[in-house]
Order: C-alpha cells, then structure tokens, then sequence
C-alpha cells in the first residue's frame, strides 16, 4: 500500500468542510419539511377559513335577500362570487338537490348529481338535516367543499315548514398552495439563511480550532523539533482524551529516538575511526603495489626488449582464439598483416607439411592446439607466398591451462625459422639418398624404396622385380681408358637404364658398376624380361666418350620376382645378386632368373617361342582351307585358309594354341606373311589348274599396323603369280586394333588394287561397334561361330543375327555365318537372307590337296531345300 | 634331399622323372597363378599374359612327355593309356584356348568352373596319368 501517494487533506480544512455539509444539510432539511409539510398545512387552513368567510358571506347576503323575498339578486351574488379565483364552483341547491343558480349558467335547473363530479349527497343531505356547514378538503387536497344550509323562503312566509336549499362551494387549494411556495421560496429569504450558515460554521471552527488543532499543531512541532534532532519539550498532556493520550505517545517515542540517536552517533564514531585506520592500511598497500609495478615494468621493459629481439617469433592466443602477443619475429616470419590472427593464413599462402605436401589452413600446429588442447613441438612446416621464397618453419604450439584443471586458457607459440637447416637437410638427404656420380638412388634409398614396393605388391597382388645388373668388363675399361672415362661411362649407363624403365620403376646404383632395377607392376615374367632384354641392347649400343666414338658393353642380369620369391627386401637383393653371378659364370651379357623354377618357366617360354621361329623355318606351317557355300545356289564361292602347326610330337595344333604366344611379337609378322603368301600361292595354284576358289586369310590388325604390309603383300603376289591379280581377302581379328591404324582407308585402296579386300571377323563379340561398320571399309561381317550355335536356342542371339544381316544388307556388306553343324541353322540362315556359310555341316577345314576332291564330290544335301517355302523366321 | 623335396611337390605328384617333376612344379605354379588371377580382379593384361603362359607351358610340358612316349615307344607297348594320355593333353589345351579366346574377346569367362577343371586336371592327371608313363618309363630304363 502506498501511504506516501496519498495526500491528507489538513484537519482544519477537513472540519470546515464536514461542518459546511452538516449545516447545509440541516438547512436543506428544514426548508424542504417547511415546504412539504408546514406549508400546505397553513395554507389549507387558511383556505379553509377563506372559503368558510366566503360561505358565511353568500349565506348571510343570500338568507338576506331570500328573507326580502327577493331571489332576483341570486344569481347576480352568486354570479360575483365567481371572480374570486379560489371559487371553483358556487351552486344554490333546492330542498330536491336540484341546482337553483350556479356559476356554471349550463347547470341550472339540473339535478347536482348529474352534473357537480364531487357532489356527495349524504354529505348534502347532513347539512340540510344538522342544519350545519359541513365543510372538509377533499381528498388529494385539491380542493375545499363546503355545503351550507339556507332557508329558501322568508321566515315571515309562513306557509309550510320552512324549505332549506344548500349552498355547494368549491374552493380551490392547488392555486394557493403553490402561491405559498412561491412566497416561501422567494429570493428575499436567502440572506438570512446563508447568514446563519456562515454564523454557525464559524462557531463550529472556533471550537474545533481550540480543542483539536491547536494540540495537534503542538504535537506536529514536537515530532518537527524531534525530527530535527532538535531537543523538544514534552506535550505536557494529561488525561485520557484521544489527542493526550497521542501527545502522551509522542513524548514515549521521542524519548525513544533521542536514546537510539544517542547509540547512533556513538558507533559512528566508532566507524569513522576504523575507517580512518583501513584508509591509512590501503593507502600503505597502494604504495607498496605502485613500487612493485615500477619494479615489474622495468622487467616487461626488459622482456619487451628480448622479445622484440629474439630472432624466434613468439606469440599468445587466448582459447577464443583471439591473438593477445605477437612478437615482430613471430609477424615477420608469418608475414602477417596487423589484423591477422596468425593462425588462419590468407588465400595465398600455401601451408606444406614435413613432407612438401599441402595442407589444409587449419593443420597449422597453433590451430590444431587451439583445438585440441594438445601439446605440440617441433612440428616442420612450410610457407609459400607468392613471389616469395619458401620460409621452413619449426613450430611448437603449448597450450595454456589453469593449474587445476585441464581447461584451455591459451595457446602460447614459438617458431623458429629453419630455412636454411631445411635446405642443408635437403643437401644432407641428397647426399644421403643419391649416388653423387649418376644422381641415380644409392643403396640407401634403395632398401626404403623396396621396402615400400614390397608392401606395395603384396597389396595389390601384383609382381616386383628386383634386377641386379653387373656391368661386363667396366673394370678393363677403367684400366684402359682412367677413372675418369670411366665415370663418364656409368653416367652415361645410368641415363640409359633410366630411359629404360617405366615412370614407376627405379634404377639405383650400388656402387662401380653394380645397378639395381625395381620394375613394379609387371604381368609377368615374359614383360620382364622383354624390359630386362631391352636394358641389355640399350647398353651394347656405342658410346661416346672424350668425343671418340667407343663400343657398346655387354651386363649380367640377376634378377628375382617377388612374391613369387617370399622374402624380406635384402634377401631379394642377395638372390638377385646371386643370379647375377649365375649369368656372369654362364658367360656374362645375359639374364639369369635367381629361382630355378622361375628360370626354367621363363626358359620353357623362350623355347616354345624358338620353337614356333623354328617351326616356321622349317615349314612346319601350313594352311588347311574350309570351303564357304552360298546360302542362295548352295554352291562352294571361296575357302578360308586356317593356320595349322605340324608339330613334329604334338601332330597338328590349331592356332589358337599357339598364335596368342606371337601375336605381340615381332614373330606375328614373318608368320602373317606365310599366311598370306601360302594362301595366295594356293589360290594361284588352284587357278591354274582351273578351280577360280576365292581365299580369306585371318590375320590381327596389329600387323596390318606394321609398316611394310602392303609391300609385302606386293612382293608375294609378284614371286607366285607374275602379272595375275590374286584375289585374296582378309579376315580382321581384333576389330578395335584397326583404330590404330594410321591412314586405313589408303591401305584399303592400296590392297583393292592388288585385289586384296578385307572383312571383319567374330562380328558381334568383343568390342566391335557400329561405328567399325561405319569407318572401316570392309566387304564382309563374319558372324561369330557363338551366335550361330546358339541360334535355336536363344532368342538373344538370334535377334543379333537377324540385327547383323539387317546391318549387313543396310550396309552393302556380305554377311558370312561361322560354324554352320545343324540343317535347321543353315534353313534359318538362308530364310533370313545370309549370303555365306561355313562350317561341319559342309565340311571341316582340310588340307589344300584335298580341297579339289571335296568340291568334285560336293553335292547339296536334298533336306537343306526340302521345302523352302515353308520355312519363314517365325518358325524359329 | 628327397626327389618329392626337391621338387617341391607333394609325395604322391611325384613321378620320380626329374624333368618331368620339376615341369610339374611349374604347372602347378601356373596353374596357381591362374586361379588366383581369375579369381582377383586383375587386370586383362595379367590375365592374358597367365593364359599365355600356360598354353605356352602345354606345348612345352606335352611335347617333353610326348618326346618320352616316343622314345620309350610306350604306344606300341600301351596304345591304351598312350591314347588316354594325349587326349587328356589335348583336351586340357582346348580348355586354356578356350579360355584365351573368351578373354580376348572381352567375354564373361566362368572362372569357378575352368579352375575347377584345370585343379582337377593336373590332380588327376599327374597321380594317375603320368605316374602310369614314368613308371612304365623308369622300368624301361632299368638295365
């Protein structure tokens, strides 16, 4: 509740105003009872009286004029009556209360009852009877009625007894009751009453003034004088009364204060010394601190000094990451800017790892401890600005913690710049690592190298080979020619073994004349030693050496394949040594495989190779034919030449036992052309002896790719049949391979004027596309001998066919069906419109000799055209 | 060192004809190599060069024992088993150019059933097979 807000009103105002109501109220009531009650009362009284004077008038004038006998005045008596406005009605009633003379002249002569709305007959009746007036206020006090008796006839007539008449009046109250209010009211009473108002406030005030007030004002000036800590009387009241017994109240209370005042002031004296004693203690304190802080900033002097000098940058980060210190070491090394926060670099500035490797911004050590809250020294980084030298860098990241707990507060940092350490460790890692004379890995790095392969391999289940390669004769040449040529002639080894090897491989150099070679990924033992063979030709070519022109030298190769041969990298090296010694015993310029079984699985395949160069030699080739047959006229159009091996122990080996062992050697060629010779001297030879019988030969793109095939080609058809065109076709094997092959519309050209056409073979397997059709000029699509097995049983592959053939027919190419064994395929094919077919059902491939005979007895079997019309492709 | 020790096969592969035991070892080095080849996802190159090695392998391995056969006349003396024998060689060839051709035209080639073919092959032709051979030739050879 909020005392204060309000305002009391003073008690002398209050009084007065209380007073002034009173009055006013008491007033209020007095007049409104004069005005309600009093006045009316008086004024129906004096009405009353009126109308009973006016009555006794009329009657006395009347009996007066009645008594002379002269009723002729009558009506005027009664008719001036009517001029007083009180007189509402005045009526001369007969001994019948029938009306004799009235102020209303419609009346007369009419019976009162009828006409006079108040008229109350009894009371008409009493008046005659009594011989009385009866007069009474009517109810509602609106008006008087007065009936008064009169004798009609003289009292001299003495005929009769006497006839009493009455006289009714009606005389008005309202008009004079509001005449009388009006008077009362009126503004000539008014002074008096507001005099005695004021009189009687005025009174009252004096009154309340001396009893209430006056103590009270005394009371305010002793509770004011207290207040004021001033020393006041006491009220000096007595007695029970209210305002004593408050007097009586304040005078406790005062006392009370006075007392409690007295105890205040004492402990304030006694704060006020102890205040004094603290002032004197902190100003004590303060100097001492103010002497503690011109010692502690002498030493910041100082460490500001060593920190502005040191050469290491050093700086301070809150765990917000902010930057609170940053030396000018620690900002010139880091090339920061004043708002950097030296742990974020800008765009750029590269940050390398130890290794030379990016780093992400963030791997900055002071970043990562900012993070993690770990410790971190010694942590190589580097910097690369643009236009900028790379800066190394060895930073130590500390993080700050309170002493109790493991909280972050900061990081603190130092960096050293080790630039110079990094390049002379580059040197030292040279030096180390590197052979100084060919700059090629020592030995050193070597083992590190191989260390990694091995892991590597063994991973990805692939093949390393580890060669040791001994120069033949390099200690001679030294004699012979002086160190110096010497030198010239490893550097001049060690940049050919290098061009050698493939991007990934390593050459090292052991020392002298000792090189090591790592072939990593290699397929097989053939691809490393093909590799290993080309290091040797490479090294027997001439050098150069002083400007003089020196002869090539030969090496021994030892060489191992890992995992093949399980062992740790030093055991490999030693077992590569090993086969080394082996080639040099077994008379040096050589490859010896360390692992006897991988020595003679490479042997076995150098052998069969020899075997296959032999068996061209001595004409174990040949070519056996299998004849093609029109789909239309059944008839034999061609035959394709298949190469066979007489193998002397083996008997006959069908190509594709031995052909892929070649198809990537130069070996592929001389036989290519013995196919293509063979055929064309067959052909020619069957023309001769009239049998005109179209061959195809099978050969792979590659060779087409060889230079010289055209001309090759020439040479054959001008060694076997002079003048005469050959007509020769050749079955593409491989049709992705003739991508390769530069300018293949030119050579298809050339061949088509020799008569040579070309064809692709195994259409629809591997990766012939559309786009071979297209691009190649070939006059055939052979169908692979796959799809045609499959040609009644799968609906795949015999949509392909019919696919091919629409291809073939959209195309103008001839389409050839291999491997023909069932009538059913052969009906299928010629219904679907297949130009050639070959395969068991008309014959294998045979031998040229016999190819005459076959054609001789061939006769088309009767059930191959049994009803040709019937078969449709719906069939199938 | 015993014969099996020396070829680093097992007791009953061994035929006891050197040549042939250390060619055996070889076949089954390769044949190894094929499987683990086929099975991992190598390269079309190694597998190529795998199958390579080992049609190149039969012709070397077959002519060896074919050149025995001969020499020792073992046709004449078991045209049976002689006949078995080169069929077995010549079907164990068709089966790994088969392989060749299917690889170099890039098609699917059922490996779980070709090594399982060529594991059993060399199993049951080196026990049986040619053990049957170098006995009949070691007793040929004995004085």
């Amino acid at each position: 509740m909020r005392l204060g807000a309000q305002r009391p009103p003073t008690l002398r105002t209050t009084l007065v105003l209380v007073v002034t109501i009173l009055i006013a109220v008491h007033l209020f009531l007095d007049i409104a009872t004069e005005i309600l009650i009093g006045l009316p009362a008086r004024t129906e009284q004096r009405q009353l009286e009126a109308a009973r004077q006016l009555i006794d008038k009329v009657q006395q004038t009347l009996a007066t004029d009645i008594a002379l006998g002269n009723r002729s005045n009558a009506q005027q008596i009664i008719s001036i009556q009517a001029t007083d406005p009180n007189v509402k009605l005045l009526t001369l009633l007969d001994q019948h209360g029938v009306i004799l003379y009235s102020t209303r002249y419609a009346d007369k002569m009419r019976k009162a009852e009828e006409v006079i709305a108040d008229f109350r007959p009894e009371v008409y009746s009493n008046a005659i009877r009594n011989r009385r007036l009866m007069i009474s206020t009517l109810p509602g006090g609106e008006a008087i009625t007065a009936y008064a008796p009169l004798p009609l006839s003289s009292a001299l007539d003495k005929k009769g007894p006497r006839q009493f008449g009455v006289i009714f009046l009606r005389y008005d109250l309202v008009r004079a009751k509001s005449n009388a209010l009006r008077q009362a009211l009126s503004p000539g009473r008014w002074p008096g009453w507001i005099m005695s108002l004021v009189l009687s406030a005025l009174a009252i005030l004096y009154l309340l003034n001396r009893t209430v007030s006056r103590p009270l004002h005394r009371l305010e000036e002793i509770v004011a004088q207290t207040a004021r800590g001033e020393a006041a009387p006491e009220s000096g009241f007595t007695g029970s009364g209210e305002i004593a017994q408050l007097g009586l109240g304040i005078d406790r209370m005062r006392r009370e204060i006075e007392h409690s005042h007295a105890q205040l002031q004492r402990a304030n004296q006694e704060l006020e010394i102890r205040v004094v004693e603290r002032t004197r203690h902190l100003q004590r304190e303060i100097e001492l601190r103010e002497r503690a802080e011109l010692l502690l900033s002498a030493s910041e002097r100082q460490l500001q000094i060593v920190l502005n000098n040191v050469t290491d940058g050093v700086a301070l980060w809150n765990a917000e990451r902010q930057l609170q210190y940053a030396n000018p070491a620690f900002r010139h090394l880091l090339g920061m800017q004043p708002c950097d926060d030296g742990i974020i670099f800008d765009q750029n500035t590269r940050l390398l790892g130890d290794d030379g490797e990016e780093l992400p911004a963030d791997h900055f050590p002071v970043a990562r401890t900012l993070q993690d809250g770990l410790l971190r020294t010694g942590v190589i980084v580097a910097l690369e600005r643009p236009e900028e030298d790379q800066i190394w860098l060895n930073v130590n990241a500390v993080p700050v913690t309170s002493d109790d707990a493991d909280d972050l507060r900061g990081v603190v940092a130092s960096i050293s710049d080790i630039t110079d350490l990094k390049s002379h460790e580059e040197l030292l890692n040279k030096l180390a690592n590197f052979d100084p004379l060919t700059n090629l890995p020592n030995r050193r790095l070597l083992h590190d190298r191989m260390r990694q392969l091995v892991e590597h391999t063994r991973r990805q289940e692939k093949i390393l080979a580890v060669a040791y390669l001994d120069l033949d004769g390099f200690k001679e040449i030294n004699d012979r020619f002086g160190h110096k040529c010497g030198d010239r002639l490893l550097i001049e080894a060690a940049g050919r073994l290098s061009h050698c090897v493939r991007a990934g491989d390593t050459v090292a150099r052991l020392g002298g004349d000792e090189f090591v070679l790592l072939l990593t990924d290699i397929v097989d033992m053939a691809e490393c030693e093909a590799v290993l063979q080309r290091v040797l030709r490479t090294l027997a070519n001439p050098y150069t050496l002083n400007g003089e022109s020196k002869q090539g030298i030969s090496a021994s190769i030892g060489v191992t394949l890992f995992p093949a041969d399980d062992s740790d990298p030093d055991t490999l090296l030693r077992h590569a040594d090993r086969a080394m010694y082996g080639a040099k015993k077994a008379g040096r310029n050589r490859l010896q495989w360390f692992d006897s079984r991988q020595e003679s699985r490479i042997q076995a395949q150098r052998d069969t190779l020899l075997e296959i160069e032999q068996a061209l030699r001595r004409g174990e080739f040949t070519l056996f034919y299998q004849p093609k047959i029109s789909c239309r006229t059944l008839r034999v159009v061609g035959v394709e030449a298949l190469l066979r091996w007489r193998h002397p122990i083996l008997g006959i080996l069908p190509p594709s036992h031995f052909l892929p062992l070649i198809q990537d050697k130069e070996l592929a060629l001389p036989v290519g052309e013995f196919v293509i010779c063979e055929a064309m001297r067959q052909a020619h030879a069957w023309g001769s002896h009239g049998l005109n019988l179209p061959v195809s030969v099978n050969l792979f793109a590659r060779q087409l790719q060889q230079r010289g095939f055209v001309d090759s080609l020439a040479r054959c058809q001008k060694e076997i049949g002079g003048n005469r065109r050959t007509p020769l076709e050749i079955e593409i094997i491989e049709n992705a391979a003739l991508e390769g092959i530069r300018d293949l519309p030119g050579l298809v050209a050339r061949c088509a004027e020799m008569g040579v056409t070309f064809s692709l073979d195994d259409f629809g397997t591997g990766y012939s596309t559309l786009d071979h059709l297209r691009r190649i000029p070939a006059q055939a699509l052979k169908i692979d001998r796959s799809f045609i097995s499959n040609l009644l049983t799968s609906d795949a592959d015999r949509t392909l066919v019919e696919a091919t053939i629409g291809l073939g027919r959209a195309f103008g190419r001839r389409i050839i069906a291999e491997g023909v064994e069932q009538t059913e395929q052969l009906r299928w094919l010629r219904a679907a419109g297949c130009d050639e077919m070959q395969g068991y059902l008309f014959a294998r491939p045979m031998e040229a000799t016999a190819i005459s005979q076959w054609i001789t007895s061939y006769r088309p079997d009767p059930a191959w055209t049994a009803t040709p019309e019937e078969l449709s492709i719906s069939e199938y | 060192m015993s014969t099996s020790e020396k070829a680093g096969l097992p007791e009953d592969y061994v035929t006891g004809i050197e040549e042939i035991d250390r060619q055996h070892g070889n076949l089954i080095d390769l044949v190894g190599e094929a499987r683990r080849t086929l099975h991992s996802d190598s390269s079309p190159a190694r597998l190529g060069a795998v199958i390579r090695e080992l049609l190149s392998y039969s012709i070397y391995h077959f002519e060896t024992e074919e050149r025995l056969m001969r020499q020792y006349g073992y046709a004449q003396a078991q045209p049976e088993d002689a006949e078995l024998h080169i069929r077995q060689h010549r079907s164990f060839s068709q089966q790994v150019a088969k392989l060749q051709e299917e690889a170099a035209a890039h098609r699917q080639v059922d490996t779980t059933e070709l090594i399982r073919f060529l594991l059993e092959w060399i199993d049951r032709h080196i026990r049986q097979t040619d053990r049957k051979l170098a006995g009949f030739i070691l007793a040929e050879r004995k004085p």
